[in-house]
């Protein structure tokens, strides 16, 4: 972010204050600066965003006053909690009057700037008006005129990493988001390959050693969940370009009611001989109500897993209870833990000379339960959608089951990481 | 300074990702009597397979008994050393028998799937039955039987020396190595093919997705060769020489035995005895 610059805050009656001139940054597009004026009649928080995505002013609005913002010339996207009202096109000397956005509705003190910041130099002021402010310009909506990048700057990225921000024009955003994604993905399937498939399958072959394939399969974990939290941010990220909501732009949720998480937790859990490790991968969803500020409880750990050696299935689901105690700009931090229960219906084994008395024989059960504690370090990436990293160590009770015959022991302190992506409503 | 290495240690072990257990071991010894069984099916999770077969002495009964006999370790998990020992001791090995049929196989409850593991020694038994091995990750070794042999499995090398009444194998990934006096069809998707055959020509079936093949025929009179491979073919039979590589098709007397191979990437040579 480059140098903000407030040149007045004024409480005056009748007309707007002028607005200074703004300084010569960004000359190529504003030798003379332009104004917008919000007000008397808007009330709340507004904030003035440059095509580039910048926030230029951070406004507080009184009902009978006026602010005016001096910016350079250039297309600007005024928005208040979270929503767009308005887009202009700011012509050099050219001031904008926008009428009363009705979304402004809650009154609040009288009129102050909570920040400037921009790389872009802008000029704010206000004053007490009874009536409306003539526009010496027009007021026009460009809302149509960038509706397409909404849809098409995520789908780009979805498609190419880093394809959105270019779009949105952001184009070493989008580089390093698709170094990024790709090189973690390259990553994780240069150690997934790398493991022997033949290992165990000679006698008396020892394999790789216990550190390098704890190792490998600990990077891979890391690296894919790594690879896939940035392939999902960045498409989040996208849209937020599209929309101006990037950076501080994001206000997180923090009254939340409900909200949803889809995440992989995984391990790298001991195997009974060789391989001697193995990864235990378990992806589940969760639904968190937030009962009280700042405290979320839910269903989660939900998930549906197969037992295709066994012709049987694997149901999970737990209670999770997290306690936020840092939330500041777009980072949440959390703790809490969880009883997660779970249950494997599947066909016996038997020994049996024809095949039809072992596809046929009865199924047999099997109850599991197991209970952790967790950390969440969540960011916000949109107003209501985060991506988190949870470590986490749980004690299981009984056999924990992650499906496809891999089990952690009762009693085997295990330690997890989970990686997500939750959405607050 | 020791604070600071306990934090180090607890923020390393909190981002890690690991299960903390034991292992423990039950080894297994079994005997199963095998008269009146003609055929003998063994279906095994992963672990090496070693299969003996014996020939019958007329006057020494004890060389060659009717028995299956066989040793193996069972190897576990537990989040106790206790409880690792005693999930060892769960699974079973098991043998039935229905007609002339025996089928062995293993037994291991839902609540200790995932956490034992199987490491079967070698098995002996009467050369003259018939056998089939499935198999999952493991080498498979059969020497001595010398009726019919099939063996699946998905990981693994196999070799076989006998199996004069012919001979199936299907590997996904391994490497095949076979002397026979049989018929054979062998196919695996990742390795090499290498047919010996003993005694008078016989029908060969060969393919490979990955890996170059090997013949070694000891009678060419009568063969009909359909060779397809990507690589070098090289034939060098008492009756034909050839380099050549695409594919390479002959027929020599009556052409009564097939000799079929392909490899979607790698070479043939097939070579006279």
């Amino acid at each position: 972010m480059g140098l903000w610059w407030v040149v007045a805050v004024t409480t005056a009656p009748s007309s707007p204050a002028p607005a200074e001139p703004a300084p010569a940054a960004s000359a190529d597009r504003a030798e003379q600066p332009g104004k917008i004026v919000l007000g008397p009649a808007a009330r709340g928080r507004a904030v003035i965003v440059s095509e580039a995505g910048e926030v230029v002013a951070h406004v507080t609005l009184v009902p009978g006053r006026t602010t005016t913002v001096g910016v350079p010339a250039g297309h600007y996207r005024i928005e208040s909690e979270g929503r767009r009202v308005a887009e202009v096109e700011v012509g050099a000397g050219e001031t904008i009057d926008l009428a009363r956005p009705p979304v402004l509705a809650a009154p609040l003190p009288p009129p102050r700037v909570d920040s400037v910041s921009s790389s872009v130099s802008s000029s704010v002021s206000s004053s007490v008006s009874s009536s409306p402010v003539p526009a010496t310009t027009r007021p026009r909506s460009l809302a149509k005129a960038n509706n397409w990048k909404r849809v098409v700057a995520p789908l780009l990225s979805a498609v190419l990493p880093g394809g959105g921000q270019v779009v949105t024009a952001r184009p070493g955003r989008g580089m390093a988001f698709f170094a990024g994604t790709v090189g973690m993905t390259l990553g994780a399937a240069r150690l997934w390959l790398s493991g022997d498939p033949t290992e165990g399958a000679t006698r008396g072959d020892e394999g790789a050693s216990q550190a390098q394939e704890a190792v490998r399969l600990g990077g891979f974990i890391a690296l894919s969940g790594a690879a896939a939290l940035m392939y999902v941010g960045q498409i989040l990220d996208a849209y937020g370009g599209a929309v101006g909501k990037v950076g501080d732009g994001v206000v997180p949720h923090k009254n939340h009611v409900v909200a949803f998480e889809l995440q992989r937790s995984a391990t790298v859990g001991l195997a009974p001989s060789q391989p001697q490790y193995g990864q235990l991968p378990d992806y589940s969803l969760a639904v968190m109500g937030q009962v009280a500020p700042r405290v979320t409880v839910g269903a989660s750990d939900l998930s549906i897993k197969r037992e295709p050696d066994r012709g049987g299935v694997l149901v999970q689901g737990g209670l999770r209870s997290m306690y936020r105690f840092y939330a500041r700009r777009r980072l949440w931090l959390s703790a809490g833990g969880g009883l997660v229960v779970q249950g494997t219906s599947a066909r016996r084994q038997v020994a049996a000379v024809d095949p039809a008395d072992i596809a046929n024989a009865p199924d047999e059960g099997h109850f599991g339960a197991f209970g952790y504690a967790a950390f969440d370090t969540r960011i916000f990436v949109l107003d209501r959608w985060a991506l988190f990293v949870v470590p986490r160590v749980s004690l299981p009770f009984t056999a924990r089951r992650f499906g496809r015959d891999r089990t952690v022991p009762a009693l085997a302190t295990t330690f997890e990481l989970a990686l997500g992506g939750a959405v607050h409503f | 300074m020791r604070r600071a290495t306990s934090v180090a240690a607890c923020a390393a072990l909190s981002i890690s990702a690991c299960v903390l257990g034991f292992r423990g071991k039950a080894a297994f010894t079994a005997d199963h009597d095998l008269s009146g069984v003609e055929e003998v099916e063994i279906t095994l999770p992963d672990t090496p397979i070693d299969i003996l077969g014996c020939t019958a002495v007329e006057d020494d009964p004890e060389a060659c008994p009717e028995l299956l006999s066989y040793r193996g370790v069972w190897s576990s998990l537990g989040g106790t050393s206790n409880k690792a020992e005693s999930n060892a001791a769960e699974p079973t090995v098991q043998l039935v028998r229905e007609g002339g049929l025996a089928a062995l196989s293993t037994v291991v409850p839902l609540s200790i799937a995932g956490l034992v593991d199987l490491e079967m020694g070698t098995m002996t038994m009467p050369g003259d039955r018939d056998v089939q091995v499935y198999g999952g990750v493991g080498d498979v070794s059969v020497d001595g039987m010398l009726s019919t042999v099939t063996v699946v499995v998905d990981v693994g090398d196999v070799e076989v020396r006998g199996a004069n009444d012919g001979l199936a194998v299907n590997t996904e990934h391994g490497n095949i190595l076979v002397f026979t006096g049989g018929h054979a069809d062998l196919r695996t998707q990742w390795g090499s093919v290498d047919v010996e055959q003993l005694g008078g020509a016989r029908d060969l079936f060969v393919e490979t997705e990955n890996g170059d093949i090997t013949v070694t025929l000891t009678d060419d009179a009568d063969v009909s060769f359909t060779i397809r491979a990507p690589g070098t073919i090289r034939i060098d039979t008492p009756q034909v020489t050839a380099v050549t590589d695409g594919s390479f098709e002959r027929t020599l007397g009556t052409g009564s035995v097939s000799i079929e191979l392909t490899t979607d990437a790698g070479g043939v040579v097939v070579r006279g005895s």
